[in-house]
């Protein structure tokens, strides 16, 4: 689903803040994305939403390598990925609603259906009260709980998720993971980014651990044993 | 309840293609713009009136003057009287001659009294007897012809056929003409670059939200047509309000000038075919709107990654 190979990536003439990234993420699974603050986290799941190109390296998304592609098939690429941004950003001039609807309406699905299905999800994510409300009015946790289904809406192929429980109390936020397990059970691919090592212990699945713009890819039994024996 | 949009609200701007996913319809720059377009259409309706009126002046005075022609005795002529009956005479002669008039003296008297008032003595100074003509023919040959078998009466008989100041006058026009087109053509262009540049401002303002819909997916067009249908509201409300501010102004101005037709100027009144073009004003503002929002904000994203 995802390739990247030997990746560099540079902010103008700096250091590369990432550094020969090599990884692939198989249709169908579930990793963590971890690492210390400023190790390039936000930088990678930039590159994964093809939010930025490379400075070097090739990455292959479904089949194809981003760097020969028009505009336009970046477009059909993002349309298959669902991306809950660490800050929301949710548009907010625009009902809990339409901010939901936003990803069907820019693929022209009929609006009967986008009725249906954001409706649902919003009373899946415990919001249908507050359809109809400002992103504004509404708390952190809920504002989070919005860009959760914003990303979900028209089931992606690929889900990043920039910290998605941050704002979130435990609960809500279980709930929440437990959202993105089912989405992974039907096919969903998910790279959720996280400082919450309860959760990653939990759910155990494989880490994308980055560090000084190095990534080293570990599988749950790794690093269940790693942290057993303290190194992490 | 303090930030809950109706759901009713909602579905009505829904169904009247009023919902914006970026918000461009909330920005004080929105009235700014509509009072742009508003003005530039009214500019482009005085601009293009006063064309229309400068045709139908030039029309009047041509087809006024069209096949006729004055023949000129001039008062050092020597018997203007009986010069008078002989080239009445001659002219009935000719098949392509329609009408002879030989112009009274209280005709004349009427014809030069603006400039020499109108207690003005004919007898004071010479005056030359003139004989207006209509023909059917005005080919450079047959004015020729005319003016040899007239010169054969008397030397000093002149045919004049208008044609010098005419000419000079429809020249004059036909320059007035182009500089009022050419205003709007002026108008039309700065409303372009004014719109350029509010729409460019407005993607800076937006740019975030641009970008956010880019990564969900949102091609281009899809982006650039939420500017587009923003333009082309603006347009056309702001060219309706143009025309009818253009309307009242005209109509000012022709009570302005007589109420009516003066022997000069037309009167403001506007051919069928005018009123059209100005009616279709709002139209073109909304397209050149629409239009150059659209190319903006396309060659804007076209730089964005």
């Amino acid at each position: 689903m995802i390739r990247f190979e030997n990746i560099g990536l540079r902010y103008g003439v700096g250091d590369e803040v990432l550094k020969d990234i090599n990884f692939r993420l198989e249709p169908g699974s579930y990793h963590f994305l971890t690492g210390p603050s400023g190790a390039g986290k936000t930088s990678l799941m930039r590159l994964m939403y093809v939010g930025l190109k490379p400075t070097r390296g090739l990455i292959t998304m479904f089949g194809k390598n981003i760097n020969g592609m028009s505009r336009g098939e970046i477009g059909d690429i993002r349309q298959k990925l669902g991306v809950v941004f660490q800050e929301f950003r949710l548009l907010p001039h625009l009902s809990v609603f339409d901010n939901v609807a936003l990803p069907l309406r820019i693929t022209n699905t009929p609006e009967k259906e986008i009725q249906n299905n954001v409706n649902e999800l919003l009373e899946w994510v415990g919001l249908g009260e507050h359809k109809d409300m400002l992103p504004e009015t509404l708390s952190g946790g809920q504002q989070q709980r919005v860009a959760i289904a914003r990303a979900v809406i028209a089931r992606p192929k690929l889900l990043l998720a920039d910290e998605p429980t941050g704002n979130l109390d435990d609960a809500i936020g279980m709930r929440l993971m437990n959202l993105l397990e089912q989405l992974n059970r039907m096919g969903t691919t998910i790279v959720v980014a996280t400082h919450n090592q309860a959760i990653i212990n939990q759910f155990g699945h494989p880490r994308l651990m980055l560090e000084q713009g190095n990534l080293y890819v570990q599988e749950p039994q790794t690093w269940i044993r790693d942290k057993i024996e303290g190194i992490y | 309840m303090a930030g809950r949009v109706s759901s009713k609200a909602q579905d009505f701007t829904r169904k009247a293609g009023g919902r914006y996913d970026l918000p461009l319809n909330r920005s004080g720059n929105s009235r700014f713009i509509l009072l742009l377009i508003t003005m530039m259409t009214f500019l482009a309706v005085l601009a293009l009136s006063a064309s229309f009126a400068l045709g139908r002046v030039a029309e009047k005075w041509s087809s006024g003057l069209e096949n006729k022609l004055t023949i000129e005795i001039p008062a050092d002529a020597g018997d203007v009287d009986a010069l008078k009956v002989s080239v009445k005479k001659k002219l009935d002669t000719i098949d392509k001659i329609e009408k002879v008039d030989v112009m009274s003296d209280d005709a004349i008297s009427s014809l030069v009294a603006p400039w020499l008032g109108e207690d003005f003595a004919l007898d004071e100074v010479p005056m030359p007897a003139l004989i207006a003509v209509e023909t059917s023919e005005n080919s450079p040959e047959f004015m020729n012809e005319l003016q040899k078998q007239l010169s054969a009466i008397n030397e000093n008989i002149r045919v004049d056929a208008h044609e010098e100041w005419l000419d000079d006058f429809l020249r004059m026009i036909g320059a007035l003409k182009f500089g009022s087109v050419f205003v709007s053509i002026v108008i039309a262009a700065t409303a372009i670059v004014a719109i350029t540049g509010i729409i460019r401002a407005r993607m800076a303002e937006h740019r975030a939200d641009v970008e956010l819909l880019h990564l969900m997916g949102a091609s281009d067009g899809y982006i650039a047509s939420q500017f587009k249908r923003y333009a082309l509201r603006l347009g056309l409300l702001g060219g309706t309000f143009g025309l009818f501010a253009g309307a009242i102004g005209l109509a000012i101005f022709s009570l302005g000038i007589n109420g009516g037709d003066s022997d000069l100027f037309p009167s403001l009144r506007l051919s069928g075919g005018a009123i059209f073009t100005l009616f279709c004003l709002p139209f073109i503002a909304c397209i050149l709107c629409a239009v150059t929002a659209r190319i903006t904000v396309l060659r804007s994203l076209s730089r964005m990654p």
